[in-house]
């Protein structure tokens, strides 16, 4: 792909230009939060000096008039309004001139720690008060020493995931306009001029922004669709809590995973390039519609939806892959599909989360819609017209679906994959990103932000995971293992997150969820190509039966996840969801293995 | 040059320009008309009147003031009545309710003889109008009646009442002679019933229909020894203003903490704090619907009857002084603060 003189050139231009810009954007966000601690304390203790003068003010006033300060109402209420008005003020208290405290509230840090960027002396703050006869007492204002230094945390995650997402969204862009230069490149030398969807050859770099920006339509709004169901769940009093938190994202799986099929029918009849901006519309309607809706069954409703124009939009985008590739070069054209599915994943929900606290849920998920019209334009846009319909010869895994199933479901190796893996695979990643993180991070008081970040992790260590797996798996011809390897790492992954009270708890744990989930992706896949060809069925027909079932796994993902969070904590939810993957692991493991030695040995050792 | 012609050439005149000139030229107005008002007052002018009459100076209304005072002599209304009636005014302003009833009367009852029907009537400082048949409504009070009340709600009063003190028990005296003072009182049970709050009823024993001074002090007591632990002046006219002085000083000789509807107990004597609207704010309030009145033309029946949105406490800090009874932190903020 690369010998070409001009794509070689391109790529390295796109490679420079990103290097260019992660490197200046992390070097002005470096010097930007070097200032900001620097910045931020000395406004902050300006902003409880401010506090401490309101009070002395209040206080003065009222020894002004002769009220003792010992006798006088309402003085540590003041004071607690105050601290809890203020995070970042732990302390208030009002103190004789021979230190005899008259009120208080919070806790005074006992001996205030050194600082990165406060004296001791700089944390607290004293006034005097003073009465008719001058001064009566003294009041105390503790600052939190550890205060700055999570703020600054915070927005140190926040810019790099900006700066993240914005290399990821230059990446997109800046793939399509070289791909769209090289076009006009080459056509300047032959007689007809270069317009992108004029008749030049499909490029399957120009469905990428569409995919991408489509599926990004989707993913900002993982970070609180769970949450904001739950808010919703009082319009509909007569579904049990727990169902009306779970049903929304699994009626969403179910409607994708079964939309599938139906998206080949409709693609062969109307065409790719209109199915797909079809879907598209459908999907940005949905996104308006639940954005506009403040009762739970229209919510669920308009999920579905969304649901119906995402999985269409999804199933369509990936036969325009199949049609326009054949075997030496799907694998390439699959990637790049791929490829746009987890930039969006990165990208989505710390974007989505970002929005959502300075603006709400419902911005977001009308910038959802507009994502989903965008990716509908750009896709007329760029790919031609009056394409055929359903090009003869595409492999079209309906096809001969019941025969092919029956073949499948008799071979023990594939329903052992598809129930002891595939399946618990998917209840685990839909259960716990999309379902038990934002509940779980909500509870214990994150932003959307901070939710849309681990949310993040999840596909970052895919991305990086993933191509290591499948290269080793590869390499190595150890399927099994790495399937098994990944459930019981989904189960260690998952302890951080039962476990561990720290802040940083569920990143580890997400982190760790997506790399164990990127061992078991590719292995999986062989494995039922594998079985295919063993069974002859088309492989493509297996393939769909195995993203069908997995996805009806999805589906069931919130429910498994809420109905044991019912019955224990989140906390234990999770670890129950990887006991469960790692207890089929192993059932796997022994039934694979028992399945068909001989025949095991033929397929590891082709 | 006639106006005519003007207007003519105005036409060549940009479109804003010309519009303003012709407005100029069409309110050509006739000489500011002078205007009667009646005013039937209980206890003489005070900040109140002086709000009503700065408020219309300031609108430009040049107004001609007949002031009649009854003094509280309920005796004299008849006279003032029909001194109205011989004069007609453009409207009659009169303050508190005993004044405000006699010159309208119930609204329900047929009768219009001794009553003032067919000329407006703007009342102010009357508590409850509608429960003492003043209005019907308050929204729409119909008839040739408008007006203003000039104390919080009560429920705002019990607010007040606890902001200052955590009280289970609170103690009223009032004269059953004053239909606003009853009307007040039946209101506050309801509002303690509601609150778990203990109210003693203490109203002013009377004899030939009047109650007498001399029992002020022995009411009071009985207010402290039923274990009163605050003391609530209503809109009571013989305890707030008539004998207000010595309604204070009892009350703090009892060391009992008094809480009032109306400032002016608080302000000239020694009750301890007031929730109540500025006299002055009321009668600004009073005056904007005198304008609706004389110059927009509006019947009074259509104007609501309202109070001003906004209530502020008055503390006597010499009284708090004196019972040690300070006020809490968060009301002081609020508070206007007397008697340093």
């Amino acid at each position: 792909m690369i010998r070409d003189p001009i794509r070689t050139l391109v790529f390295r231009l796109t490679a420079v230009t990103l290097a260019l810009l992660l490197i200046l954007s992390l070097l002005a966000s470096w010097l930007a939060l070097h200032q900001f601690e620097r910045v931020l304390f000395p406004e902050l203790r300006l902003k409880a000096q401010g506090v401490a003068e309101v009070l002395t003010r209040q206080i003065d006033r009222a020894l002004g008039y002769g009220v003792p300060l010992a006798e006088l109402p309402g003085l540590s209420a003041a004071l607690a309004t105050e601290v809890a008005a203020h995070p970042d003020i732990v302390y208030i208290g009002v103190e004789t001139p021979d230190h005899r405290i008259l009120a208080a509230q919070g806790q005074r840090p006992a001996m205030p720690r050194r600082s990165a960027v406060a004296a001791p002396d700089d944390l607290e703050i004293l006034a005097p008060l003073t009465g008719q006869h001058g001064l009566e007492a003294w009041l105390r204002l503790s600052l939190d020493p550890d205060w700055v230094a999570k703020a600054s945390t915070d927005l140190i995650l926040e810019v790099a995931s900006v700066i993240l997402i914005s290399v990821l969204v230059a990446f997109e862009v800046l793939l399509l306009v070289a791909h769209l230069s090289l076009g006009r490149v080459r056509a300047t030398g032959t007689p007809r001029a270069y317009r992108p969807g004029s008749g030049s050859p499909f490029n399957l770099v120009f469905l990428r922004l569409p995919v991408f920006l489509f599926c990004l339509s989707e993913e900002v709004t993982r970070p609180f669709i769970p949450t904001h169901a739950q808010a919703l769940a009082p319009t509909a009093p007569w579904l049990p809590h727990d169902l009306a938190v779970s049903l929304p994202i699994t009626l969403f799986m179910l409607i994708w995973a079964l939309s599938q099929p139906l998206g080949a029918r409709l693609s062969g009849r109307i065409g790719r390039r209109r199915a797909f901006i079809l879907a598209a519309l459908l999907s940005a309607l949905g996104l308006t519609l639940t954005a506009l809706t403040d009762h739970l069954l229209a919510f669920m409703a308009w999920r579905c939806l969304t649901a119906l124009g995402y999985g269409l939009a999804l199933i369509t985008a990936q036969g325009m892959v199949v049609d326009h590739t054949k075997g030496h070069n799907r694998a390439s054209g699959m990637a790049l599909f791929i490829g746009a599915l987890l930039a969006a994943g990165v990208c989505g929900p710390v974007a989505g989360g970002i929005i959502t606290d300075e603006a709400g849920a419902t911005t977001t998920l009308l910038v959802g819609a507009v994502l989903a019209l965008m990716a509908a334009a750009t896709l007329g846009l760029l790919l031609p017209k009056g394409e055929r319909h359903g090009p003869p010869g595409t492999p079209a895994w309906h096809r001969d679906l019941s025969p092919a199933i029956v073949k499948l479901a008799r071979n023990q190796r594939f329903t052992a994959l598809m129930a002891f893996s595939a399946i618990p695979a998917k209840v685990a990643a839909t259960g716990i990103l999309f379902c038990l993180i934002p509940l779980l991070l909500t509870e214990s008081g994150a932003d959307k932000a901070e939710i849309g970040r681990v949310q993040m992790l999840y596909f970052l260590f895919f991305i990086i995971a993933s191509p290591l797996a499948a290269n080793l798996s590869d390499r190595w011809q150890i399927r099994r293992g790495f399937i098994v390897g990944g459930g019981l790492a989904t189960l260690a992954a998952l302890i951080p997150l039962a476990l561990v009270d720290q802040a940083w708890g569920p990143y580890l744990a997400i982190a760790l969820f997506g790399a164990a989930q990127a061992l078991i992706s590719a292995p999986q896949l062989s494995l039922v190509t594998q079985i295919a060809t063993r069974v002859r069925v088309a492989e493509i027909t297996a393939i769909g039966w195995y993203r069908l079932l997995e996805r009806l796994g999805g589906a069931l993902g919130p429910l498994v996840v809420i109905g044991l969070a019912a019955s224990g904590s989140y906390h234990e939810a999770a670890l129950g969801i990887g006991l469960v993957c790692a207890g089929s692991a192993l059932l796997f493991w022994l039934l694979y293995r028992r399945a068909s030695p001989a025949l095991h040995a033929l397929e590891t050792h082709p | 040059m006639t106006v005519l012609s003007r207007r003519r050439w105005l036409q060549w005149g940009t479109a804003t320009g010309a519009s303003l000139l012709a407005a100029g030229v069409r309110a050509n107005p006739a000489p500011p008309r002078r205007f009667r008002i009646f005013m039937v007052l209980g206890r003489g002018e005070g900040t109140n009147e002086q709000g009503f009459k700065d408020y219309l100076a300031r609108r430009g209304l040049e107004i001609d003031y007949i002031v009649r005072d009854t003094g509280g002599d309920a005796s004299l209304l008849p006279g003032i009545i029909q001194e109205i009636k011989e004069l007609r005014p453009d409207l009659v302003y009169t303050w508190g309710t005993p004044q405000t009833r006699a010159v309208v009367g119930p609204w329900d009852d047929p009768e219009p003889g001794p009553y003032v029907r067919d000329l407006p009537v703007l009342f102010t400082y009357v508590a409850a109008p509608r429960d003492a048949k003043i209005v019907p409504n308050l929204e729409r009070p119909g008839g040739n009646v408008t007006g203003t009340i000039h104390i919080a709600p009560v429920a705002a009063q019990v607010n007040a009442i606890l902001a200052y003190r955590p009280i289970r028990r609170l103690a009223a005296v009032f004269n059953p002679a004053e239909r606003n003072s009853l009307l007040m009182i039946e209101e506050m049970r309801r509002e303690c019933a509601r609150r778990d709050l203990e109210l003693i009823e203490a109203p002013a024993p009377l004899t030939d229909g009047k109650p007498d001074p001399l029992d002020i002090p022995h009411l009071i007591a009985r207010c402290r020894e039923l274990g009163g632990e605050m003391l609530y002046l209503g809109p009571d006219t013989f305890f707030t203003t008539t004998h207000r002085h010595q309604v204070a000083a009892v009350a703090l000789a009892e060391r009992l903490p008094s809480f009032s509807a109306t400032e002016l107990i608080v302000r000239t004597d020694r009750a301890l704090f007031a929730l109540s609207s500025s006299p002055y704010g009321i009668g600004r309030l009073t005056g904007v619907k005198a304008v609706q009145i004389l110059l927009e033309g509006q019947s009074p029946g259509e104007i609501p009857v309202e109070t001003l949105r906004r209530f502020s406490v008055l503390i006597n800090m010499a009284t708090a002084k004196e019972l040690s009874c300070y006020p809490p932190l968060s009301l002081l903020n609020l508070a206007e603060v007397v008697g340093v």
